[in-house]
């Protein structure tokens, strides 16, 4: 996949990401975790090979896509480059009351605001 | 009723059409008449009528308790919403009200309160009809989920369901039954129940909704794939047919169906009985008010046996993760749990996140304090609906 990864415009991937999370929020919503994680990883390359073009931006639109689990996903990609809008995208997301894709974002969040959990890059992540 | 005092206030005009006339005065929703008589369920006409009729209800709601209905922080979404429709995201659009129809946990009990006071006088009271007896019904759904003698009951599966592994690298582990995928068998079933929703959704007036829910965008909804996604599926079914209901009491055209609708899917997930119960307090969900340790859980069960129907006993810390025994097995550490929300608990806490480096939750906690733990425990309680 990461050969593949390095042929693709920008563009090409955000869309890959974006089918990706919204598999991701499929397996999130059915509790199929192994599903779920193995799609984190994949996505995981994606946004280390954005980070190494310096263009995780593009994934910036993905804030106000229509589905959920997308604008949860790419609110932690994006807040190292876009805090304010990031933040706001996740207690956004945070108000959502069915499935679980709102407590998801709203643990997150608590986690981030009491200093316990920094968002990076992936690469960079400890 | 409430005048308008003060603040710069806005007229909505889009309230007009059902005859009411309420405005957003900061961070309150006031209106300027009784409008409950001319209000019917928008969906066909698209969401953001559908989405002023829900603030009218609310407004109904604060009425009945002779308060403000605070719409707080959900007001941003009101203008995203209203953002959508004007550039035709009208998908968002419809999302983004779905977002704004479920109140915030602190609204919970009190719009639940409200709206079965609302459901027993208002229409009636507005439509010459017969009070509806909320109660009666609520009896017969209890009534025939508990004594069907054809009900069949989903077996919990593995005798350590619900616990989690001691694989320190588990993020995908096998251990949560809720992960379980239908039977072919199962899956029929549940297809056709959501294919009723479906029905009974179009017939209450609102068809986009539950597509929104499943979806979550335009793509075609996905039928629910497991147990504990079902369970999710069908209680958003059931909170969106119940508005319709708000609105239109017996006049509503799901209100023959709908009981039968939910002894259906009960019998087909027996879980969702549940499943659908609020959250409670603590001194409910403990075994025993005084505080004891035992050496096993086995031990803990030997004493206070189950944990009740399709109800699970659940860990706040973990077992296998470095603590004593006496630490998680103990009266202060183990509550019950509905099923279905503790396979929530269990897929939440073995996800990976960005946030902690692609950890999960159970990774990120392990060699962390036990107060941690607990802290982490209770919040992923409060925020599953298990805990008040």
């Amino acid at each position: 996949m990461m050969a593949n990864l390095k042929d693709l415009s920008g563009e090409a991937l955000r869309e890959r990401y974006i089918d990706l999370a919204i598999l991701m929020g499929e397996d999130g919503d059915n509790c199929l975790t192994r599903s779920y994680n193995r799609r984190l990883a994949k996505m995981t390359k994606i946004v280390d090979e954005l980070w190494s073009r310096s263009a995780i931006d593009v994934l910036l639109p993905n804030l106000r896509h229509e589905n959920p689990w997308v604008r949860y996903l790419s609110a932690a990609n994006c807040w190292e480059v876009a805090p304010e809008q990031a933040e706001a995208t996740l207690e956004e997301v945070g108000r959502i009351r069915y499935g679980v894709v709102g407590m998801d974002a709203r643990m997150d969040l608590n986690l981030i605001r009491s200093g316990k959990a920094v968002l990076r890059r992936p690469s960079q992540a400890s | 009723m409430h005048g308008h005092t003060h603040g710069v206030s806005r007229e909505r005009p889009d309230f007009a059409r059902s005859g009411a006339r309420c405005w957003i005065d900061g961070d309150l929703i006031r209106l300027s008449h009784w409008p409950i008589g001319g209000i019917r369920p928008a969906g066909r006409s698209g969401p953001i009528p559908w989405l002023m009729d829900l603030a009218v209800l609310e407004g109904a709601m604060q009425e009945v308790y002779g308060g403000h209905f605070r719409l707080g922080d959900r007001t941003p979404l009101l203008q995203m919403a209203a953002n959508a429709l004007a550039s035709g995201d009208r998908r968002r659009a419809a999302a983004l009200a779905n977002e704004v129809s479920f109140p915030p946990p602190e609204y919970r009990s009190r719009f639940h309160d409200a709206g079965l006071r609302y459901l027993r006088w208002g229409p009636a009271h507005h439509r010459g009809n017969p009070p509806i007896d909320v109660e009666a019904w609520l009896d017969r759904v209890a009534l025939e989920r508990k004594f069907d003698p054809d009900q069949p009951r989903v077996s919990r599966g593995h005798p350590d369901g619900g616990q989690w592994t001691d694989d320190p690298n588990s993020g995908d582990h096998q251990e949560n039954p809720g992960e379980e995928l239908l039977t072919e068998e199962e899956e029929q079933k549940v297809g056709r129940l959501a294919e009723d929703a479906r029905r009974l959704l179009a017939d209450a007036g609102d068809p986009d909704a539950l597509l929104v829910l499943a979806a979550g965008g335009d793509k075609p909804p996905k039928l629910p794939k497991s147990k504990s996604g079902a369970l999710v599926f069908f209680a958003v079914s059931l909170e969106t047919l119940m508005r319709s209901l708000a609105f239109e009491g017996r006049n509503s055209p799901v209100w023959h169906d709908l009981v039968d609708w939910v002894v259906a899917v009960n019998r087909v997930l027996p879980q969702f009985e549940s499943f659908l119960d609020p959250p409670k307090e603590w001194e409910e969900l403990v075994a025993d008010p005084v505080y004891r340790e035992f050496d096993s859980h086995d031990a803990f069960e030997e004493v206070y046996g189950s944990a009740g129907s399709f109800y699970d006993w659940h860990h706040l810390v973990e077992q296998k993760l470095g603590f004593s025994e006496q630490e998680v097995n103990n009266t202060e550490n183990i509550v019950r749990a509905p099923r279905g929300r503790h396979w929530l608990i269990t897929s939440f806490m073995t996800r990976g996140r960005f946030e902690l480096g692609g950890r999960s939750w159970r990774q990120w906690l392990r060699g962390k304090s036990i107060e941690e733990h607990r802290r982490v425990g209770l919040e992923v309680l409060r925020e599953a609906g298990v805990l008040k």
